[in-house]
């Protein structure tokens, strides 16, 4: 069977686009270009009909109901309403602090560094060896004075899926707002705003098959979960998102959710086996270390450190896979995964880490060929290493001392 | 006619053939410009080229362009992300991304508009800070009436003043040539979907030599200047959308016959009964606005959209809020007016046929209003 090369292994950084998926978008952009605001005519109407369709897909597929779904360009834009917008509405009620872990997504980190600089308090949560937060470090750190506790579902890099019904119960006892940023859980893993008690989620069309600019925001109303929003104008979402929403975009993720909804489990499954596989080949060449806890992860998520090997040079000789090595958005600079880094894994190793993404489209068929080639390319290049020379001849690789590039 | 009469193109326009076959083809793909596999590289290829597709159609050659969900966000991001503004002055006749943008820590100066909907030159003279610590927002095409505003002569004043001036040009692009350079902006605001590219996409272009802070924040995508994966297709779509306009431009000119013919119609119809706003300047090719005293325009609308013309009565981003129209009253128009506008904005698609249609089928509904009104 002949195989179309690259291999998109790369589910993280973003999905292909399931075909139903963009049949209906380009459906709607060619019948039903209207703008959802225009109050004048069918065309706006029919419009914005089509974006109430999706907002209803979004909200069933994580028990909500659709007034809580808020639409925006994508999750990077959920995360800095949900995390500014609470604390810049709370805040006059003497709550100035807010909670986060080391190992959230850029977006979430940056936004909370930002209150950080208006005076806010921020607590970022270690985590274990394992990835996983500690709930009694979390209790622990909760204070009157804490509005918000921000913590992802799965994380980017490494797969780990954090326990949301008990960092839920945890905020709900305390009478504190629960965000999570589940643009890579949404679709994925069962979520469910209710059991788990999240007041507030993040979405992303791009990382479920659906299309990029476009995220939900989910808030909700009981009870009430106020907010500051970050855009002023016209007042569209209930005012808490300026701007015209995008209908065939909105179309697309409400598309993609429904989807989901059916076929989450079948994916899981078939995401499941393929990763078992593939994750039992590597760990066969020895000196492989799969980042991040082994039981509570999702599996279409395996970042493995190779020994003895420089990650940019393997993603050189696997070239044949597109691969990342941390998190796609940090991938452009050569320095270590801060998150690989907060879990204690060591310069030598964070350096050598490459994350498989798997996703509905993966076949058997590629992963087979992916494995034939990561065996080939890591024995080669560990031939030519003088990493693999030291390791092999017991040397600490963590008392060299790595330049920058 | 039985085919639908599309005459709300500022409000959004038909996503144009090429722009769909393009985004279809980026659809194909998994494309994210921060990744480092190939993929990665040709959707940095892709929106490479929209930004010179945009610089192109603009002259913005000396300009950033960062790429947005929309010019909404476009006009947030500049308001609060240019350090060491303390006021920001804007007109009345502003868009409501504008209008309604008032960050906390900033002094908010509203300019007036004279009766031609036109922004109040000496008034913002009058009112501009003693110091150069300010930004002027000025759009260069009304949404509602089509009136171009003296952007150079704006961007002078300011200029000569050390301050700094933002450009909504959304309803202008596509329908005007749009020259950065000459209008002598610091700042623009761009949107999409007004000019048969995809709804959800916009940019923000930036002279070169300032910076800006982002609104939103995360990974470095677009020099750390807007955090969040690009949206690579709707970025294509608008690239071939920024070309299509460029080739356009001459033919959306003609469009102004349309609009004479239309204006002709409803003098007929309606006699000394009406008003066009902003007749006296020169507009945009496209849009006509106009009421009928002492009539409520939301009536009109429904007799139209029951005969499948499609238009409105200002702008359509209240968001379901039917109000009287706070341009009208910038305009200062006479209180019988103020109910009974329809904004008639045409595309490239529209025809002589659709207008004498349209102007048939309102003759009907307003000898109906006048009978009933005896």
């Amino acid at each position: 069977m002949s195989i179309k090369l690259p291999i998109y292994l790369d589910y993280q950084s973003t999905t292909p686009i399931d075909p139903r998926v963009i049949d209906i978008m380009l459906k709607t952009m060619q019948n039903d270009f209207g703008n959802p605001h225009s109050r004048s005519h069918s065309y706006g109407w029919r419009a914005e009909e089509l974006v109430e369709i999706a907002r209803n897909q979004v909200a069933k597929l994580i028990n909500a109901n659709e007034k809580e779904i808020f639409f925006t360009s994508g999750a990077t834009e959920s995360n800095n309403i949900a995390i500014k917008g609470v604390a810049n509405f709370y805040k006059s009620n003497q709550k100035n602090h807010i909670i986060t872990v080391a190992t959230e997504h850029k977006c979430v980190i940056n936004s909370c560094r930002d209150l950080e600089q208006e005076g806010f308090n921020i607590t970022f949560l270690p985590v274990q060896k394992n990835g996983l937060v500690d709930l009694n470090q979390l209790k622990q750190a909760i204070t009157k004075q804490t509005a918000l506790v921000s913590v992802m579902a799965i994380n980017n890099e490494i797969g780990v899926i954090q326990p949301l019904a008990e960092i839920g119960k945890i905020c709900r006892e305390n009478q504190v707002f629960f965000h999570t940023d589940c643009a890579q859980a949404f679709g994925k893993i069962p979520l469910d705003v209710e059991a788990m008690n999240i007041d507030l989620m993040s979405i992303s069309g791009h990382k479920i098959y659906g299309p990029k600019g476009i995220g939900a925001l989910f808030v909700r109303r009981k009870p009430r979960v106020r907010i500051k929003p970050l855009f002023s104008g016209g007042g569209q979402e209930r005012g808490i998102r300026s701007g015209t929403v995008p209908t065939a975009l909105a179309v697309g993720l409400g598309k993609a959710s429904e989807i989901a909804l059916q076929e989450m489990h079948q994916d899981l499954q078939k995401v499941t086996k393929l990763s078992q596989k593939l994750a039992l080949a590597i760990s066969d060449l020895t000196h492989t270390y799969l980042n991040g806890d082994s039981q509570n992860r999702y599996p279409g998520n395996l970042n493995f450190s190779f020994a003895g090997i420089e990650g940019e040079s393997m993603i050189m000789a696997i070239k044949d896979l597109a691969v990342s090595s941390g998190s796609a958005c940090t991938s452009a600079s050569l320095e270590p995964s801060y998150v690989l880094y907060a879990l204690g894994v060591g310069a030598d190793l964070a350096h050598t880490s490459i994350r498989f993404g798997l996703g509905r489209f993966t076949t058997e068929e590629e992963i087979d060929f992916a494995i034939n080639l990561i065996t080939s390319k890591v024995q080669k290049l560990r031939n030519m290493s003088p990493l693999w020379d030291m390791i092999q001849k017991g040397i600490d690789l963590n008392s060299i001392k790595w330049q920058s590039h | 006619m039985i085919q639908p009469v599309y005459f709300d193109h500022n409000a959004t326009t038909p996503l144009s053939n090429e722009a769909l076959m393009a985004m279809n083809q980026v659809y194909q793909f998994p494309y994210n410009t921060s990744s480092v596999h190939q993929f990665g590289s040709k959707a940095n290829q892709i929106v490479n080229e929209a930004r010179k597709s945009l610089q192109n159609l603009l002259n913005a050659h000396n300009y950033e362009v960062i790429f947005t969900s929309g010019s909404t966000e476009a006009t947030n991001t500049i308001f609060n992300g240019i350090e060491g503004i303390s006021d920001i002055l804007f007109s009345s006749i502003e868009h409501a991304s504008v209008f309604n943008c008032r960050p906390k820590n900033k002094n908010i100066i509203e300019i007036a508009s004279t009766n031609q909907g036109i922004i109040d030159i000496s008034d913002l003279q009058e009112k501009l800070p003693k110091h150069s610590n300010f930004l002027v927002s000025a759009m260069l095409a009304n949404n509602e009436t089509g009136a171009i505003q003296p952007i150079a002569e704006i961007s002078k004043i300011v200029h000569q003043k050390s301050g700094l001036i933002h450009c909504d040009i959304v309803q202008a692009v596509g329908k005007i040539n749009v020259d950065l350079e000459e209008l002598n902006i610091d700042f623009a605001s761009v949107s999409a979907h007004k000019f048969n590219g995809p709804q959800g996409v916009g940019a923000l272009l930036v002279r070169k030599g300032l910076d800006i802070e982002p609104l939103i924040l995360g990974s470095k995508q677009e020099k750390g200047k807007r955090a969040g994966s690009l949206n690579v297709a709707g970025i294509a779509g608008f690239s071939v959308a920024c070309k299509q306009a460029q080739e356009n431009l001459p033919e959306f000119a003609k469009i102004s016959h349309l609009v004479n013919r239309l204006q002709q119609g409803l003098k007929t119809i309606c006699g000394d009964n009406s008003q066009v706003f902003s007749q006296e300047v020169a507009k945009i090719p496209n849009t006509l606005l106009f009421s009928v005293a002492n009539q409520n325009s939301q009536t009109a609308l429904i007799h139209c959209d029951l005969h499948n013309i499609y238009l409105s009565a200002g702008a359509a981003c209240s968001s379901g809020s039917i109000n009287q129209s706070r341009i009208l009253k910038a305009l200062s128009a006479e209180p019988k007016f103020l109910q009974g506008a329809l904004r008639i904005s045409l595309g490239l698609s529209n025809t002589e046929a659709e207008i004498d249609y349209f102007l048939n089928v309102y003759q009907d509904y307003y000898q109906l209003q006048q009978k009933l009104c005896q």
